[in-house]
């Protein structure tokens, strides 16, 4: 069993610990909720533990984006809409579904093809942001970790070392080491101005840099079927397929 | 007025630390200045013998540190240059000998003593460059154009900013031929790298082996044109009189040969 395998055996574990306690999960993200209900409980007992649950919240706005996770949608149209309806009429929220598995963004025929009501009016207003901002130059021996997205306004050189936990982004020369998706999110990329890295790994995937002569151009690696894979930013135009802007 | 303590530094072994100080020492006193040049590499000194004094050491850096003498002592005046004194380092002494506070008084009285003192840092990151640096108010990082040098001096110029004390660059051992091939690295691309303020260029020179040797120092050594790069650092430290960088070109043989062919005709 390799060390990547262990860990999603590790996380999996966990997880199936944290559900037996009990049918319903509830997260805050955003600025709304988000519930995952275990599929293979009776539906009265979610309704009852969604009810006892959610009564504590008394400060529950009208209108506040819920979003329900029972894995796929289709299969259980039923339980989803007996508990959105629930949701909708005991506490008058706005309730949307998600899946389990996450979009892969290089893959237009997964996206959805209507976008949440949110976006309806053309105005996306973010007042939170996921991503570390930093200026200046890392140096050797200097190491940066987050585990947000990161961003860094200057060079990462030879022997300097920048992990986060989504996307990096290079407003400059890299050339060091950039670890990104860490641990285990295979969507990130990397992005560089100068794009001459020592080594990148996006999650448990590793890819040694080359001895190069600067390209010229803004470069993207991201996780394909076949391992890293590094792409002219403007070429391959990878978030232009992406319909409306979303949150990553 | 106070002196000033200048840490010579560049993480990497074997780039020239020693051989920059003696000579940016001497070149400092020839121009007026009363020059300290302090040997912090203890337990494996050598800047004595880079200045061929070796036979003069009667006390060193630790007896001044631990107030065992005075510092006029310990500093051994250069008979060749005026306003040149070595203070060697301890040969028997490991570098735990010390402590910083203790460095921190010495640091003080030399800057009392003297106008400019040069720290002799020893190679690597650990106990001895940290004592180096807690006695200095300025820092002269130096690089050779190979990428384990860059890589180290990277280090050490996070190492002296996380300390607020902001180093210049010093490049030692351009082989200008080379650059000119595309075999070495420029100091163009160094500096992109390093990305701190140049303070002189430096070529390969032979005479910089023939000095060592002899203990001669290289900037009273003719035709050297590691020794004229030296006077210019030390021009430049002192703020006074700049001459702008000067970057060591290779003369194309062939140019060379035709201008010479030339001039047996003309």
């Amino acid at each position: 069993m390799s060390q990547e395998e262990k860990l999603n055996f590790l996380v999996k574990d966990k997880k199936t610990i944290k559900e037996k306690k009990s049918v319903i999960r509830i997260k805050g993200s955003g600025s709304g909720l988000l519930i995952t209900a275990d599929t293979t409980a009776p539906v009265a007992n979610l309704t009852s533990e969604l009810g006892n649950r959610l009564k504590r919240f008394n400060k529950l706005d009208q209108n506040t984006p819920v979003t329900l996770d029972i894995g796929e949608k289709n299969k259980h149209g039923f339980l989803f809409k007996t508990l959105s309806d629930f949701l909708k009429k005991n506490f008058g929220v706005d309730v949307d579904s998600k899946s389990n598995s996450r979009q892969h963004l290089s893959k237009l025929e997964d996206l959805p093809t209507k976008p949440p009501k949110k976006y309806l009016d053309g105005n996306l207003n973010v007042y939170r942001t996921n991503a570390q901002l930093l200026a200046g130059r890392v140096r050797s021996g200097q190491k940066i970790n987050t585990r947000s997205h990161l961003i860094i306004l200057g060079d990462v050189n030879p022997g300097a070392e920048v992990s986060a936990g989504g996307d990096v982004i290079v407003l400059g020369s890299l050339r060091g080491t950039a670890l990104a998706g860490q641990q285990n999110n295979d969507n990130s990329v990397i992005i560089a101005f100068d794009f001459r890295p020592t080594q990148i790994q996006i999650a448990g995937h590793v890819a040694a840099g080359q001895n190069s002569s600067p390209s010229g151009c803004i470069e993207i690696a991201s996780v394909e079927p076949e391992g890293i894979v590094v792409y002219s930013y403007s070429e391959i135009n990878m978030f232009n397929k992406v319909p409306w802007p979303q949150m990553r | 007025m106070e002196g000033t303590n200048i840490v010579i530094t560049s993480g990497k072994g074997g780039v020239g630390k020693t051989t920059a100080t003696a000579s940016i020492g001497a070149a400092l006193a020839l121009t007026g200045k009363k020059v300290a040049v302090v040997d912090m590499d203890i337990g494996l000194r050598n800047l004595d013998v880079v200045m061929g004094l070796e036979n003069r050491i009667v006390f060193n850096v630790i007896d001044v540190i631990k107030k065992k003498c005075k510092l006029k002592q310990a500093s051994i005046r250069d008979r060749r240059v005026e306003n040149l004194y070595l203070i060697p380092a301890s040969q028997s002494d490991n570098k735990d000998a010390v402590n910083t506070q203790e460095i921190i008084e010495f640091a003080k009285i030399l800057r009392k003593e003297f106008d400019i003192s040069l720290i002799d840092c020893p190679a690597g990151i650990e106990k001895g460059f940290e004592n180096s640096v807690v006695a200095a108010d300025e820092a002269i990082v130096i690089c050779t154009p190979e990428v384990s040098s860059v890589r180290d001096a990277d280090r050490v110029i996070g190492l002296l900013l996380a300390r607020s004390i902001t180093p210049k660059l010093l490049i030692n051992r351009i082989i200008p031929k080379m650059v000119a091939r595309g075999d070495m690295l420029s100091h163009e691309d160094m500096v992109e790298v390093l990305s701190i303020e140049l303070l002189g260029l430096v070529e390969m020179d032979d005479k910089v082996v023939v000095s060592t040797n002899t203990g001669v120092p290289l900037v009273l050594q003719r035709n050297s044109n590691a020794g004229e790069a030296f006077h210019r650092i030390a021009a430049r430290l002192n703020g006074q009189n700049v001459p702008p960088i000067q970057v060591p070109r290779y003369r194309r043989g062939l140019f060379r040969k035709l201008r010479s062919f030339l001039g047996f005709i003309g």
